[in-house]
């Protein structure tokens, strides 16, 4: 569900709401239908996201062209400061190592244009990431609307073609906001992850994820 | 939970397009409250959310302070604004497991929740744009006594620290792998004070509020904690549940959740902190994603004098628990009945994460049902004491009724076991448990003795049923030989008793207290030379084991053996300095024996470690009167 307008029509009046509205729904109706050649385009061609390296200053990289013969992208949605996210750092950055080898590239979206470069960069090192994922920040929400996102952490696996083969959790530990799995039981993106990888259907392609909810810009 | 969420969507959906009536959103001024009676204006942060979330969130939400974010200010509130009214609604924020209406008076110290309209106001905030309104008329942000010291209740008498920090890995225990644990971990601190202090109220810092989410704090007068814990490579040892020598001193239910309130506590009514005790602090963590510390403290503050009221611990309990797996709604009932009238001041229930929930409740003899407490939802993660803020009054002949469902089906997230297991009683966190304690106070305060006799009945027929149980199914467990032994001696059946830790030792020959039992049953059956026999070969065994040596020591000076008593008391002293009951003996063999100066030096030092022990106070008065007649 990307039909988050209703916060979004009060708070950005005028010329610039009108353009963000179009572009909204156009993203949301992109992906609520299957892929077609056009949203492959927008995938490769559209969309450029400032990047957050220790040596960066307002740089930006297209993530999808990066590297060029990538196998699969694993977008991962992730806040500075929720508790969820933050837990699952060592298995997003223990999944990013063993696939990397496979072909695929994990990226870290940090959504909340309230959170500063500083601040990322922080988390980028506390949490472990920093050597191990491409940090993105995608304040205007291009990538959240593209991929669908709504909670953090929550995996968006697109296949090269631009197809979005898997959204959801990236296990199954968290069943709900304070109800946890002493162990997770269904390890639902490594899953998909294998599937895409063997050339096979994912048989899972869409999961609820339990998180918090990305902030409107 | 689920259903409440896809509500709050569907909602958000039905408001698309939505501009608020009767207000300008983009020139931020408010809303004028009468605008029209069936559109009414889109709650405002300003004027209706802001007083909410300072009033019942930012104790917790705050810089500092144990909640993984802050809501103090607009665009704290604004990020979250869909949690919020997702977690509100659900009834998982604010945390209180009890099922209590916000909208009728508080039962419970600390008690926490939102009125309906509160709810609705969240709801509706987060549903029609999360506005700020009139910036200019927002209440100011809370401001909390900000103590330099940190405690809520002011200084403390004393402050024990864990000795050193516990180091928790990013993801618990687990080193790689496919998720992350909760670690749940007990560290053992030595008690400090040198004399009995009369504890009043205590406050917990968990040293690490980012994921320190529940604690116990317990006392052990063994050493059964301290010996696990050096059993245990690092601080503290590994366990949902210290041994049971660990206990909740004198029926005060020493608990912790994140944002508890501490409580004060009464003059009056406190509990002992001896000396030669360890704290043993019973903790949950949850690993945030990078390497944390820990290193709780706890803060104790001391009343005058000793206590006036003796509160008693009743228990509703049962082990008889034995869940099929895969059963969804398993119920274990217990009931008790009050023999005297009583005040109760607290309840503390108890289960593991098959728990699903719990009902306590007080059936009069006029028939009047009193609910003790409820709680629809078991959380173990949110277990702790309620404190009622008018004690409950029963009167005798009331029966008590623990009702404890568990849910031991695949569908239960929390259940430890996949695919689901059998699961009986036990301490594991594989086991299951079903307790609710309570603090309650004799009406009349003479008929104390009455009601811990009869609840000690109770208490040893569930401790000799359990005993049995367990060897029946696995008779070479020593322990349960000595628990059924202690139940017999209780019931005056001497003989099997003996029989029973007979063969207790001959399983495990190092078990003191089997020996101790042992000992005392022969001799009281006049065969003193035999006890001596079976004290010293458990000597040679355990030398350093100071109640060996106070056992033997007593013996003698039961049998008027001044002489041999003396050394087997000056090693018991030597061993544990700090203990009472030794100290005392040894001053009294001393005194007989004509040693005043030893004797005073001992009665001194009893004084010192229990200051209100008429015993030591007695003879110390006595061995003064006797140095002076002696001048």
């Amino acid at each position: 569900m990307v039909l988050g307008s209703t916060s979004r029509c009060p708070l950005a009046p005028g010329l610039g709401a009108a353009l963000l509205l179009a572009l909204v729904g156009f993203a949301c109706i992109r992906t609520d239908c299957s892929a077609d050649a056009d949203e492959q385009l927008y995938l490769t061609h559209g969309l450029r996201l400032p990047i957050v390296r220790d040596d960066t200053q307002g740089a930006s990289i297209r993530p999808f062209a990066a590297g060029g013969e990538a196998a699969a992208h694993v977008f991962v949605f992730t806040l500075t400061d929720c508790p969820i996210s933050n837990r699952y750092a060592p298995r997003i950055v223990e999944l990013a190592q063993a696939y990397a080898s496979r072909g695929v590239r994990f990226h870290l979206v940090y959504p909340d244009s309230t959170e500063s470069d500083a601040e990322v960069r922080t988390h980028l090192v506390d949490y472990g990431y920093r050597d191990v994922l491409t940090a993105l920040r995608d304040p205007q929400h291009e990538l959240v609307r593209l991929a669908g996102a709504t909670v953090t952490p929550e995996a968006c696996l697109f296949l090269p073609d631009g197809t979005l083969a898997y959204r959801g959790r990236i296990d199954d530990q968290h069943a709900d906001f304070g109800k946890t799995r002493p162990r997770a039981s269904e390890q639902d993106l490594a899953r998909a992850l294998d599937e895409v990888l063997a050339g096979r259907p994912v048989s899972v392609p869409r999961t609820e994820a339990v998180g918090c909810y990305i902030p409107e810009p | 939970m689920k259903r409440y969420r896809h509500a709050v969507a569907a909602a958000a959906l039905l408001a698309v397009g939505c501009a608020p009536e009767g207000g300008d959103p983009a020139s931020g001024t408010a809303a004028p409250s009468a605008t029209s009676v069936d559109a009414p204006a889109a709650p405002t942060y300003a004027a209706d959310v802001a007083s909410i979330l300072y009033a019942n969130c930012a104790a917790c939400h705050r810089e500092g302070e144990n909640a993984p974010f802050t809501l103090t200010s607009y665009e704290d509130a604004r990020r979250r604004a869909r949690q919020i009214a997702e977690v509100v609604t659900s009834g998982y924020m604010p945390p209180w497991p009890p099922s209590t209406s916000a909208d009728e008076p508080a039962r419970f110290h600390g008690q926490r929740g939102l009125t309906q309209t509160e709810v609705t106001t969240l709801t509706r905030w987060f549903e029609q744009g999360a506005e700020r309104g009139d910036a200019a008329a927002e209440p100011p942000p809370p401001s909390f006594a900000a103590r330099a010291d940190g405690w809520t209740l002011g200084p403390p008498d004393l402050v024990v620290e864990m000795p050193e920090a516990y180091v928790l890995g990013p993801r618990g225990d687990l080193e790689q792998g496919t998720s992350s644990e909760d670690v749940y971990r007990n560290f053992v601190i030595e008690s400090p004070v040198t004399s009995t202090r009369h504890v009043r109220a205590i406050e917990f810092r968990p040293g690490n509020a980012r994921v320190v989410h529940h604690a116990f704090v317990l006392v052990d007068s063994t050493d059964g904690s301290r010996r696990q814990d050096e059993a245990d490579p690092g601080p503290g040892f590994d366990g949902i549940h210290p041994p049971e020598t660990a206990r909740t001193p004198g029926g005060f239910f020493l608990s912790w959740t994140p944002g508890r309130v501490p409580f004060a506590g009464e003059r009056g009514l406190s509990w002992a902190l001896e000396a030669d005790t360890d704290i043993v602090l019973q903790v949950h963590m949850q690993p945030s994603g990078k390497t944390e510390e820990v290193r709780a403290s706890v803060g104790f503050y001391f009343d005058e004098g000793p206590p006036t009221r003796r509160p008693v611990t009743l228990g509703l309990f049962s082990k008889e628990i034995d869940i099929p797996a895969g059963e969804g709604d398993y119920h274990v009932e217990v009931e008790y009945r009050l023999p005297v009238d009583v005040d109760v001041l607290a309840v503390l229930p108890h289960a593991h994460f098959l728990g699903k929930s719990m009902r306590g409740l007080a059936r009069t003899p006029d028939g009047e049902r009193v609910s003790l407490i409820e709680i629809p939802e078991w959380d173990f993660n949110w277990q702790e004491a309620y404190r009622y803020l008018e004690p409950v009054r029963l009167p005798r002949g009331t029966v008590l009724e623990l009702d404890f469902a568990y849910d031991n089906s695949r569908t239960n997230p929390r259940n430890p076991n996949v695919p689901p297991a059998r699961v009986t009683y036990g301490l594991d966190s594989v086991d299951e448990m079903c307790e609710l304690w309570l603090q309650v106070l004799p009406r009349n305060p003479a008929d104390g003795p009455a009601l811990q006799k009869d609840f000690d009945r109770i208490l040893m027929q569930q401790v000799a049923a359990d005993a049995r149980r367990s060897l029946a199914e696995n008779p070479d467990d020593a322990q349960s030989h000595l628990r059924l032994a202690q139940t017999l001696v209780g019931g005056g059946k001497l003989a099997e008793a003996e029989s029973e830790l007979r063969e207790a030792l001959r399983l495990d020959p190092t078990l003191v207290d089997a020996t101790l039992l042992l000992a005392d049953l022969i001799e009281r059956s006049g065969r003193r030379d035999e006890a001596r026999r079976q004290l010293g070969a458990a000597l040679s065994r355990r030398p350093a084991e100071a109640r060996l040596h106070f056992a033997l020591g007593s013996l003698h000076y039961r049998a008027n053996e001044l002489k041999q008593a003396l050394p087997s008391y000056l090693e018991a002293v030597r061993l544990a300095p700090d203990d009472f009951r030794s100290r005392l003996q040894l001053g009294v063999t001393h005194a007989r024996m004509g040693n005043l100066d030893g004797a005073l030096a001992c009665f001194e030092r009893c004084v010192e470690l229990r200051p209100d022990d008429p015993d030591a106070r007695k003879n110390l008065e006595q061995a003064r009167r006797m140095k002076a007649r002696r001048r």
